[in-house]
């Protein structure tokens, strides 16, 4: 049995246009997409999903590794339990997925990447309305991307994967404790 | 059959910044021993069985960073053949994962496996403490130094898949040598 829907929605956000929505803050990494409702090819699915990147693309100029955060996953954190309060970023963000950049550091090093990289799934609230992406680099800073133009172009598309609440149900009971006596 | 289970549709997904394990008495940063300390509203079910698979989902590190390999001491399933020769004498290191390290020797950039797969290993469920191990190709320790230096830069996902212990035990029993006569 699948365990999600094999129909998907997928909502592809161009960074450009998220930048000038109420809400957005390029020089912090902060980029909004009101989506229409039309963007949901079934109305009437159920009240979560789960949240993807299932493919992006961002200009090389960018220039380092980074990643792409969401407030919207309910089953992703953070874990900065001990960081210095300088390096705390807001305690509701989540990792989406990240970039690697392939560009030489001028000592014949190009890029140090992980070669296993899984899809993450976020459970979100199904059907949103507002998408808000953060990108930071890899020291947790966010990335500002209001200075330089080319840093605005590239796309992300986000997957929505429905998922049968009954089997979610199953999956998720079968997880409990059993009574040991 | 048992397919390549990813069992809980809904997973945990905890992010660990590198930069964030400095401040953690445990660590040994210019050794390569990075810990986090997690907090309990990291998981998302409370209520999950007391067992888990865990795998890295996604990481990155800076490109200063030569030939890495994450270890973990949590793995029940997995081993090295010859863990004493580590340094610090560190017991029952299981690989989580490694990076392939792209830079120009002479004409040579990378040498890459090309069918990687998952590495899951069984873990107990929601740790409250997570110790990384960084070594190179050659098990020396990979020193990540504070500062804001290329090499301290970089995150890792973790995710936590939660088995369902009835087709776990059918799975092991299935494994078990059947009676000849």
């Amino acid at each position: 049995m699948d365990d999600t829907s094999i129909i998907c929605d997928y909502v592809t956000l161009f960074i450009e246009d998220g930048a000038d929505t109420v809400g957005a803050d390029t020089a912090n990494g902060l980029f909004v997409w009101n989506i229409p409702n039309t963007a949901y090819y079934f109305k009437d699915r159920g009240s979560v999903c789960l949240m993807s990147i299932a493919d992006a693309m961002l200009p090389r100029e960018v220039g380092e590794n980074l990643v792409v955060m969401t407030q919207q996953g309910f089953n992703g954190m953070v874990s900065q339990v001990d960081s210095a309060a300088a390096d705390k970023i807001n305690s509701d963000l989540a990792v989406l997925g990240s970039f690697t950049n392939f560009t030489s550091s001028g000592l014949g090093e190009f890029e140090t990447k992980y070669k296993s990289p899984q899809v993450i799934k976020l459970l979100t609230p199904a059907k949103p309305r507002q998408i808000k992406l953060q990108f930071f680099t890899e020291d947790k800073t966010p990335l500002d991307m209001s200075s330089n133009p080319l840093d605005n172009s590239g796309h992300v598309t986000i997957k929505f994967e429905y998922f049968n609440p009954e089997r979610l149900n199953n999956v998720i009971y079968s997880q409990e404790y059993k009574p040991a006596f | 059959m048992m397919k390549d289970y990813d069992p809980s549709i809904i997973c945990d997904y905890v992010t660990l910044f590198i930069q964030d394990a400095d401040n953690h008495p445990d660590s040994r940063m210019t050794n390569g021993k990075c810990c986090w300390n997690i907090p309990y509203n990291a998981y998302y079910f409370k209520d999950r069985g007391s067992v888990c698979l865990m795998s890295i989902v996604d990481a990155n590190l800076g490109k200063s960073v030569a030939e890495c390999a994450i270890y973990t001491q949590k793995g029940f399933n997995g081993i090295c053949s010859d863990t004493n020769n580590f340094e610090e004498n560190i017991q029952d290191l299981a690989l989580l994962g490694s990076f392939n390290h792209s830079k120009q020797d002479g004409s040579n950039y990378v040498t890459d496996y090309q069918t990687h797969q998952q590495i899951k290993l069984l873990t107990p469920a929601r740790p409250t403490q997570i110790q990384l191990y960084f070594y190179n190709e050659q098990r020396f320790t990979i020193p990540f130094t504070s500062g804001g230096a290329d090499n301290d830069k970089g995150h890792v996902t973790i995710k936590f898949e939660y088995v369902n212990p009835e087709e776990l035990e059918k799975n092991i029993v299935k494994q078990e040598y059947g009676v000849a006569f």
